[in-house]
């Protein structure tokens, strides 16, 4: 909450108070050496589930990221485990059928080129999405918000973040339009966060068009992790942005990215 | 009670026979004056040629000088007024008060004058600079406007902290070491438009002094810089004024007699239009828009007798931007200052001034329109008394002792919503207050013919006082727990010594060696995302975990003077190298803004600097100006950051040249230009990428291991009087300014954009601020 609006802010006065030019240029910058990049997200509902593996690159590869075939992947919650198969290069999905549990802390273990890499997750209950509703933007003419309305459970520092489906294709398809947030300051209470800006001209809403949103119930650190994406996206150096620095991942060994357990609630709402 | 009366009555009779007979013989002292205005000249000198000995005026226009008794010529001068002559007779005249008539051509030279070309070799003081304001306006303007902070970042030794940044590094230090007052009271953010602009208005000021190395130990609170601003009192005499209408601001100054040879006033106000500087013509969904600043000057001087003068200056400046019609979303930031000095002749060797001080800054962020309205303010104010007084026992010495206590109070910033139904609870860090004091001692001694030496000690204090809740953290900046402090408790005292010193030996007539040691402690910090600075820093105090910090610096300076066909070139070369402890950097993506826990997004180090300052001042004839430059170096080493490893600090220049020149071509007509060049500001880059939810996210391995490419340009600008009427008191000119003349396109930061057209291609875009910028204002005066 308290991150999206401070995020606004920042981008405003980044916008609205400067007058600068761009030239593309090149640039040469030195290479480190590659490493092992996870991205991989269970949740409660049904599968797919999955981990998807790829190298680091130098900064100016230009391609798409190669994926890493030879790894070997297992889950595990303490009890069971789990193999992990690989069905796209890089990609190495969960037996069908396979749902987190909240309460469970689960544990991914990839074995790649003689190291072991760890990553744990613990799958928190998702405080339920009540209902949808549409809001006028405060200044923008004719544009609406999405809002969803929801009550914070209050013994809990809660975290989250959101997918939004327009007639069911995915909004939020790459991480930097994922919508998060957490509830700092406003903690217990019934809380309408905006999520969504509907469009305007060709593509506003139509009657019978379906919005849906999914709720993840996320850790700190995903959290922490999702900040510190945003903030190195683009621009290096200026006044509002700091020294960048890397994305804090929760898997050992030095690979990056990020290995989450989540609890999912969706709610969906027809455009009358 | 009666033999009280009767002991003061004695005691006020007796003091000018006491004077009298008590005055070591050779002991003149007076005040020099503005024969037309009767302000005073601080500054002003007096000069026995015949015995080698000076003396310059303080900031009262007070002068004293030892002379053996017998006859003696003096020369009083001051840049822009025609210099007097005196002959006198030292064993009966003690008193005299100079009044000089000011030039008829007040522009003809000088772009910076240290009083007299040549004097730098007879101060004792190295490492600072005067600049007298009318010295000021003939050199170029950015964007029409004379900036005077613009102009010390010619000076070898201050480098400015980013194209457009008013923010400035003096000697390897970051821009909140920097130490600047205007008439004592202090003020935080010096810059407008996010540095376009500083807020000093050019026509209320006096002079500027910045001491870059020996800070006198009567001023303590930052270990970089001191800029000690100015304002100048009204005329005593007439009504009178100026201003100017510009392309880019206008403003108008208006000073006079409010009781004629006793009271008069200054006042003066400027205004930007910069709304040309809003990009967003192109969103159709954008309204209306402003973005300007404001500057208020104000300052009533009153003589209320022989002994007793006083004078209160205010100040308060804003730069607001605002868009958006039905539901406005304004943001707003600037400082106020308000300070009260009386200054009070005890004694004719005795000089008591006491100043009563408000600084403040603040910025808010404010929606309006419906239940998201919401309201960000954050900022601090210190309110304070600070005493001096000075002794003359002799002529060799000049004390001064006086105490300070400041009390502060920060805000770093509450965010919350204002409508009832507001969604947004309130976040934010709860304020908290502090005291500073300072008390000290300081002494000008002449020891013989050759030597000479300024020393001092200051001791200073600062305490945390509540009420407040302070959070705890542990040895891994982890949050513990906090505690709660009653209002009115202190906890958290931190004391230090802090030694001045300063040498100077004469060679010969035209050279001297000086050599200087300053400890420096302080108690606030500012928090800030950028290294430029920005309206939203925050200034925090000294706490359990954040420790003042500490500056130690070693200079030495050779100072020539050189005769060339009969005028005078000063050159200069200072060493320095100065330690600092305690310095604070920030841990990777720190939360900063709203963050009531921020201490435990600080990391410790500590940071050195270390160069060499050369300059060439000429400041008589037609062509005037200097050439200076600076080789330097400024590291850091912070824990966690870097790996633990030293790395070069954000405002590392290696080099920094600046030629400066003013010509005056006719009686009419002067053409000025400065070419500024600097070594590219350190920076982080990425070394490698990694996809993540269709994304590409960069890798950093080493802070700061690459440079922006190096940063030139050349600014050249005009002044054209008009036909000066004698009959007539309103005359004007013509300044014509170019910035940037040969349009060179300055990086300002790096840009990746990922390429929409190829998925997975990063491309890399410079981003500069200025291009070529020419301005055009009409000055006037009457």
């Amino acid at each position: 909450m308290k991150r999206n609006v401070k995020h606004i802010a920042l981008v405003l006065i980044a916008l609205a108070t400067f007058v600068a030019c761009s030239e593309k240029i090149e640039l040469d910058l030195n290479t480190s050496n590659t490493r092992l990049v996870v991205e991989g997200m269970i949740t409660d509902q049904n599968g797919p589930h999955g981990v998807i593996l790829t190298q680091s690159s130098s900064y100016f590869f230009n391609e798409p990221a190669p994926g890493v075939t030879d790894a070997v992947v297992t889950l595990s919650d303490g009890g069971q485990q789990w193999q992990l198969t690989q069905e796209n290069a890089g990609h190495y999905m969960l037996p069908q059928g396979f749902a987190g549990m909240p309460g469970s802390t689960y544990q991914l273990s990839i074995l790649h080129e003689n190291t072991e890499y760890l990553a744990s997750a613990h799958l928190r209950e998702v405080p339920a999405i009540d209902s949808l509703s549409r809001l006028p933007h405060p200044i923008l003419p004719g544009r609406d918000f999405l809002v969803i309305h929801f009550l914070d459970p209050p013994q809990t520092r809660d975290f989250f973040m959101y997918h939004i489906f327009y007639n069911d294709s995915l909004v939020t398809d790459s991480i930097n339009k994922v919508p998060f947030g957490d509830d700092e300051g406003v903690n217990g209470r019934y809380l309408s966060i905006p999520v969504y800006l509907f469009r305007s001209g060709d593509e506003a809403p139509q009657p019978g068009d379906r919005i849906r949103v999914q709720k993840f119930s996320i850790s700190e650190e995903y959290f922490q992790f999702m900040i510190a994406l945003r903030r190195n996206q683009g621009t290096v150096g200026g006044p509002f942005t700091g020294p960048p620095a890397n994305v804090p991942g929760n898997i050992n060994n030095g690979a990056l990215g990020f290995f989450l357990a989540a609890a999912v609630s969706e709610v969906e709402m027809v455009i009358e | 009670m009666k033999k009280l009366f009767l002991i003061l009555f004695i005691f006020i009779l007796a003091v000018p026979v006491v004077a009298e007979e008590t005055l070591p013989e050779g002991l003149v002292r007076g005040r020099i004056t503005d024969a037309a205005t009767g302000e005073p000249l601080p500054g002003a000198t007096v000069f026995a040629r015949d015995l080698r000995i000076g003396a310059a005026a303080d900031p009262m226009g007070y002068y004293n000088i030892a002379l053996p008794s017998g006859t003696h010529t003096l020369e009083v001068s001051f840049v822009g007024y025609q210099t007097r002559i005196l002959n006198i007779e030292v064993r009966t005249q003690y008193n005299i008060d100079i009044a000089l008539e000011p030039e008829d051509q007040l522009l003809k030279e000088v772009v910076i004058q240290d009083r007299r070309p040549g004097e730098h070799v007879e101060r004792t003081e190295m490492g600072v600079v005067r600049l007298p304001s009318q010295t000021i306006r003939q050199v170029p303007a950015f964007m029409g406007e004379v900036d005077i902070l613009k102009v010390i970042q010619t000076l070898p030794g201050v480098q400015s902290a980013g194209e457009g940044a008013s923010g400035f590094n003096v000697r390897g230090g970051g821009i909140d070491q920097n130490l600047i007052l205007m008439d004592e009271a202090p003020i935080y953010n010096a810059s407008h438009l996010m540095g376009f602009f500083s807020v000093f208005n050019n026509d209320v000021l006096k002079d500027i002094s910045l001491f870059k190395g020996n800070i006198p130990a009567e001023y303590g609170g930052r270990i970089s810089s001191l800029l000690d601003v100015r304002v100048k009192e009204g005329d005593m005499q007439q009504f009178g004024g100026s201003g100017g209408i510009g392309s880019i601001s206008s403003r108008l100054m208006l000073e006079g007699p409010i009781v004629k040879d006793r009271i008069s006033f200054i006042a003066a106000g400027r205004r930007s239009y910069a709304d040309i500087f809003i990009p967003l013509a192109n969103n159709p969904d954008i309204i209306d828009n402003r973005l300007f600043f404001y500057d208020l000057n104000m300052k009533v001087f009153a003589r209320i007798n022989e002994r007793n003068r006083l004078n209160i200056t205010t100040y308060n400046g804003r730069d607001i931007f605002r868009f958006g019609d039905q539901s406005p979303f304004t943001m707003g930031w600037g400082n106020t200052t308000f300070a009260l000095t009386w200054n009070y002749i005890l004694h004719p060797n005795w000089l008591l001034d006491a100043s009563l001080v408000y600084g403040g800054y603040d910025y808010s962020l404010r929606q309006e329109g419906g239940n998201t309205s919401f309201l960000w303010e954050a900022g601090n104010n210190d309110v304070g008394l600070k005493t001096g007084l000075s002794w003359f026992p002799n002529e060799n010495h000049s004390v001064k002792m006086g105490f300070s206590s400041f009390f502060h109070r920060f805000n770093p910033g509450v965010f919350k919503g204002l409508d009832d139904d507001s969604p947004f609870g309130e976040i934010g860090a709860e304020g908290s207050d502090a005291l500073q004091h300072g008390i000290f001692i300081s002494n000008e001694q002449k020891m013989g013919e050759r030597w000479s030496a300024e020393y001092g000690l200051r001791f200073s204090a600062f305490q945390s006082i509540g009420p407040a809740t302070v959070y705890n953290f542990d040895d891994n900046f982890n949050y513990v727990d906090s505690t709660v402090y009653r209002g009115g408790e202190i906890y958290n005292t931190w004391t230090g010594l802090e030694p001045r010193l300063g040498l100077r030996f004469s060679l010969s007539g035209n050279a001297s060696l000086k050599a200087s040691y300053n400890r420096n402690l302080q108690y606030i910090h500012l928090a800030s995302y950028s290294n430029g600075g920005n309206p939203l820093d925050i200034w925090l105090p000294s706490s359990q975990m954040v420790r003042p910090q500490i500056a130690n610096q070693y200079a030495v300076g050779y100072f020539q003077n050189i005769p060339l066909k009969g005028q005078t070139v000063e050159s200069s070369v200072e060493l320095f190298y100065k330690d600092m402890q305690n310095q604070i950097d920030f841990k990777d993506n720190a939360q900063l803004m709203l963050n009531p826990k921020i201490e435990g997004e600080f990391r410790f180090g500590r940071g050195w600097a270390y160069g060499a300052e050369f300059l060439l001042r000429k400041l008589e004839g037609r062509l005037t100006g200097w050439i200076s430059y600076t080789l330097s170096r400024s590291e850091r080493q912070i824990e966690s950051i870097n790996h633990g490893n030293p790395y070069v600090s954000s405002f590392d220049r290696t080099h920094n040249l600046n030629l400066v020149a003013t010509y005056q071509l006719s009686q009419r007509v002067s053409l000025s230009a400065t070419w500024v060049y600097t070594t590219g500001a350190p920076v982080t880059l990425p070394s490698g990428r990694f996809e993540y939810g269709n994304q590409i996210v960069p890798v950093y391995t080493e802070r700061n291991a690459y440079r922006l490419p190096d940063y030139h340009r050349l600014d050249v600008g005009a002044t054209i009087r008009g036909k000066q009427r004698p009959d007539r008191r309103f005359h004007g000119e013509w300044n014509l300014s170019v910035y940037n003349a040969y349009y060179r396109k300055n990086t300002w930061m790096f840009d990746f954009r990922p390429d929409n057209t190829q998925p997975g291609k990063v491309d890399a875009f410079k981003v500069y601020l200025f291009p070529i910028i020419p301005a055009v204002t009409y000055n006037f005066f009457f």
